[in-house]
């Protein structure tokens, strides 16, 4: 039988895992009239239902649908609707993303519920409507407008992803670890857990809530980062420094641990591509002398996997070296310099 | 002017036809003939099954789960899973395996043909060992997958694989699939004959073929299928000489393999250069993409329950070289596709991937499994030691030593030798986990199998005496006069 050539370049995820992920909020609030809660509770069993908002929606679609069942006159049936697509009178938060991001860089933002964007087999639920301007104006501010500001506005309208895919809660795994992010192929990114961001600007804000906000754009970081890889590859080199401690049990693995080792993150264990995005997700987000931070903050002595703390020192620089080197040499970017303006950007909105 | 043009016409033509005598005196018949040595060993190159039995192998273990993910539902993979008949004859498939073994066995028997009718037998010797090997190997697989395994008991009234030894020359010929305990003999006959004729020094790369390591590999593969355990423990020593060192010869996993990033480690796991493969095959198979991307496959549960925990309290070398591709498609860098393509301009093609038949560490596992059936246990320990310092990360010989007492506080069956044996079944797996290998020890060991899908939580068993554990007889050889496998 012949075959198609097998394309290596996957769907890469950024991924963490549960014990670190922050508690997730109960499902419903108090838009929801109490008369429907017991009601709901009984359909959220039948595992079907998106939940939230869409949960009256639901409930009344599927009366009308009784209603329906009695009708023979099927109509005009050359009329489907949403064939073409979905039409609707376009809201403010349309006419933010049109000027904002699809006019300057060709990019569109899918937040209405389509399942068939993200993972058919999870439970995910929709982005609330009033988080969605200020993550994606966070997210321009963080890392479009940096990189235009660093490497021009031609580079970005090249290599940005075009699509953007919004879920509001986290892509839950079996492995015991949830995705926030993916990137396919270079064109489209899903970003996740949009229903737990909030700014220090937004009401309820709580410094704990910085943590998200962070993993927000480190998650479009990793990514972005995923993508300037698969289109020009890092130094191979870079895959022998930390060879031999790449491991599928980085979830069972802290932050900490994976320092003493040499690794960012424990996300950075999972393999090369990922140490190396990690690298410029964490080096970006947490600037310079927050990098200079978490190199020094390895204690003195030798992890369990016997790398000793100079050496686990020496790795992350080594590995700091590469990707500095790498924007520079393939896109002639000051890594150092777009690290001052993301983190100056993250600074604003947490502090 | 004219008669000059045509005498120099004449001319000409009888010049060409001078140069035609030579070209004429050539039989126009350009099919091969064999008629040295030489090209009977060259037709022995195809005489190795070229078919990859991984996938439905490993798709009807224990090693696989539904990782209720968008992966592929290949059919080679998504039936075994459910414990169904492969409904495709395709590469990676039972019907493609068994014609692909056929299809060895026939270059073997053409090649025996010759060397019986040659008159200078001598020079054929080397060449009718290697043939008569492949013809027992290529019975052996197809016996193992399509008849119940062997059973003193009742392998004398089991159907076995027809047992061709002439080469077809009509366009139907029956067979008769006669005994499990026929085939056996038929294929025990044909490794002693073969094997003392086998001469290393004659092949190009040794790792091609049937060497005399590979040979007592087989050998002792085929008699610890037939549990004649002296045999295995005579045959598993020939490869592994008194006095030398057999971690040598192991996979350097604990050491050089964990200095290899995935992209080298895909590089050499399948080389001739790797002192550990005994016997490498070239096999038409999209196994190289199929074993990790697939629905049915090892998932984040089934690659802790296989390779985090083991008897020596440390952990397994494996682990720093397991990764996902994507979320929960978890693999070893072991199985690397070759692509072939059509044209120079295509992204269609052929995909092969080069595959392990036997290797030292089967020769090891098979000798401790030999002796501890032969009561010596001291031995099997030794051994399982061996295999330990090469596989436990920052191995030491004081704290990861196995002992008796060790394996009795990690599987608590009251019996010494139960537990030896427990302990090698789970080295083994972990070894060959994502290669197939598991449902061998299944098979022998009458082990049930239980699947259960995701997210509806239903499962499948594959019990002890299922008419499931054998393969389905491909429906094309009823035309032969085959009676398929009870269903």
């Amino acid at each position: 039988m012949i075959n198609d050539i097998h394309n290596n370049m996957q769907q890469s995820a950024k991924v963490i895992p549960i014990s670190i992920a922050p508690h997730w909020e109960t499902m419903i609030d108090n838009r929801v009239p109490g008369w429907l809660l017991s009601l709901i509770e009984r359909l959220k069993g039948l595992k079907f239902v998106p939940v939230r908002k869409m949960q009256r929606l639901v409930f009344f679609l599927f009366l009308t649908t009784l209603v329906a069942c009695k009708k023979e006159d099927l109509g005009n049936v050359d009329d489907i609707p949403g064939l073409g697509g979905d039409t609707w009178a376009a809201t403010p938060i349309d006419t933010w993303i049109y000027d904002s991001l699809t006019v300057p860089l060709n990019i569109a933002v899918k937040y209405k519920w389509d399942q068939f964007e993200l993972s058919l087999n999870k439970t995910l639920v929709p982005p609330k409507e009033e988080k969605i301007i200020p993550v994606l104006s966070a997210v321009k501010k963080v890392w479009i407008d940096t990189y235009i500001a660093e490497a021009g506005a031609v580079f970005m309208k090249r290599y940005c992803p075009k699509f953007f895919a919004l879920a509001g809660s986290a892509s839950w795994n079996t492995d015991g670890t949830i995705t926030l992010g993916t990137a396919e192929g270079g064109r489209k990114v899903v970003l996740y857990v949009l229903n737990d961001f909030r700014t220090k600007d937004m009401t309820g804000f709580q410094p704990s809530d910085s943590f998200n906000i962070k993993q927000m754009f480190h998650t479009i970081e990793h990514e972005f980062g995923h993508i300037l890889h698969q289109t020009v590859y890092y130094p191979v080199n870079f895959k022998t420094i930390s060879v031999g401690l790449y491991t599928s049990n980085w979830n069972n693995v802290s932050d900490a641990a994976a320092r003493r080792d040499g690794f960012v993150t424990a996300y950075a264990e999972s393999a090369p591509d990922e140490d190396f995005v990690e690298m410029i997700a964490m080096m970006l987000t947490e600037g310079r002398s927050g990098f200079d931070a978490i190199v020094n903050s390895i204690p003195a002595g030798t992890s369990t996997n016997n790398i000793t703390q100079a050496e686990a020192k020496s790795r992350l620089r080594k590995k700091e070296a590469i990707v500095v080197n790498y924007f520079k040499d393939t896109w002639s970017i000051d890594f150092y310099s777009l690290q001052t303006r993301v983190r100056a950007a993250v600074e604003q909105l947490i502090k | 002017m004219q008669k000059i043009t045509s005498y120099t016409n004449y001319l000409l033509l009888l010049v060409s036809l001078a140069g035609c005598k030579k070209f004429l005196e050539k039989s126009p018949d350009n099919r091969a003939s064999l008629e040295s040595p030489e090209q009977v060993a060259q037709l022995l190159g195809t005489a190795y099954p070229q078919g990859n039995y991984m996938a439905f192998c490993e798709s009807i273990s224990d090693n696989v789960a539904d990782k209720n993910n968008n992966g592929g539902l290949d059919l080679e993979v998504l039936n075994p899973f459910f414990f169904k008949d492969v409904t495709t004859n395709e590469q990676d498939s039972p019907e493609g395996y068994w014609n692909s073994c056929y299809a060895a066995i026939a270059a073997a028997n053409q090649a025996l043909e010759i060397c019986s009718n040659a008159s200078d037998s001598a020079s054929y010797a080397s060449v009718k060992g290697e043939a008569l090997i492949c013809r027992a190997y290529a019975h052996f697989m197809l016996v193992t997958l399509f008849s119940k395994i062997y059973d003193p008991a009742t392998s004398d009234n089991d159907p076995g694989i027809p047992y061709v030894t002439t080469p077809e020359k009509v366009i139907f010929k029956n067979y008769d699939r006669k005994t499990v305990a026929y085939t056996y003999s038929m294929i025990e006959k044909d490794l002693t004959a073969g094997l003392p004729l086998l001469d290393d020094k004659r092949y190009t790369v040794q790792r091609y073929h049937f060497t005399r390591a590979a040979a007592y590999a087989f050998a002792a593969r085929f008699y610890l299928f037939k549990q004649e355990y002296d045999k295995v423990l005579a045959y598993t020593n020939l490869v592994f000489p008194q006095s030398s060192n057999v971690g040598a010869t192991l996979r350097p996993w604990n050491t050089t393999y964990l200095t290899l990033t995935y992209r080298e480690l895909y590089a050499r796991y399948a080389t001739v250069t790797e002192p550990a493969n005994l016997l490498l095959v070239e096999t038409a198979s999209l196994w190289g993409r199929n074993y990790y991307n697939q629905r049915y496959g090892m998932n984040a549960a089934k690659r802790t329950e296989i390779l985090n925990n083991n008897v020596t309290g440390g952990d397994y070398a494996f682990t720093r070289q397991t990764y996902t591709v994507g979320t929960d498609n978890y693999l070893l860098p072991k199985i690397d596709e070759y692509f072939v393509r059509l044209s120079v301009n295509a992204t269609i093609g052929y995909p092969y991937v080069m595959i392990p038949l036997f290797t030292t560490e089967e020769v090891l596992f098979n000798r401790i499994e030999a002796n501890i059936y032969l009561n010596n246990l001291n031995a099997a320990i030794a051994d399982l030691n061996t295999y330990a310092s090469t596989r436990i990360r920052f191995y030491d010989a004081t704290t990861h030593n196995i002992t008796a007492g060790k394996m009795e506080t990690y599987y608590r069956t009251g019996d010494d030798r139960i537990n030896a044996l427990l302990t090698m079944l789970d080295f083994k797996r972990a070894e060959y986990v994502q290669e197939g290998m598991r449902w061998f020890d299944l098979l022998r060991y009458r082990m049930p199998v239980t699947h259960m899908t995701e997210p509806d939580k239903k499962t499948f068993t594959l019990d002890a005496d299922d008419k499931r554990r054998v393969f389905q007889i491909p429906e094309s050889a009823r035309l032969s006069g085959l009676a398929l496998n009870p269903r």
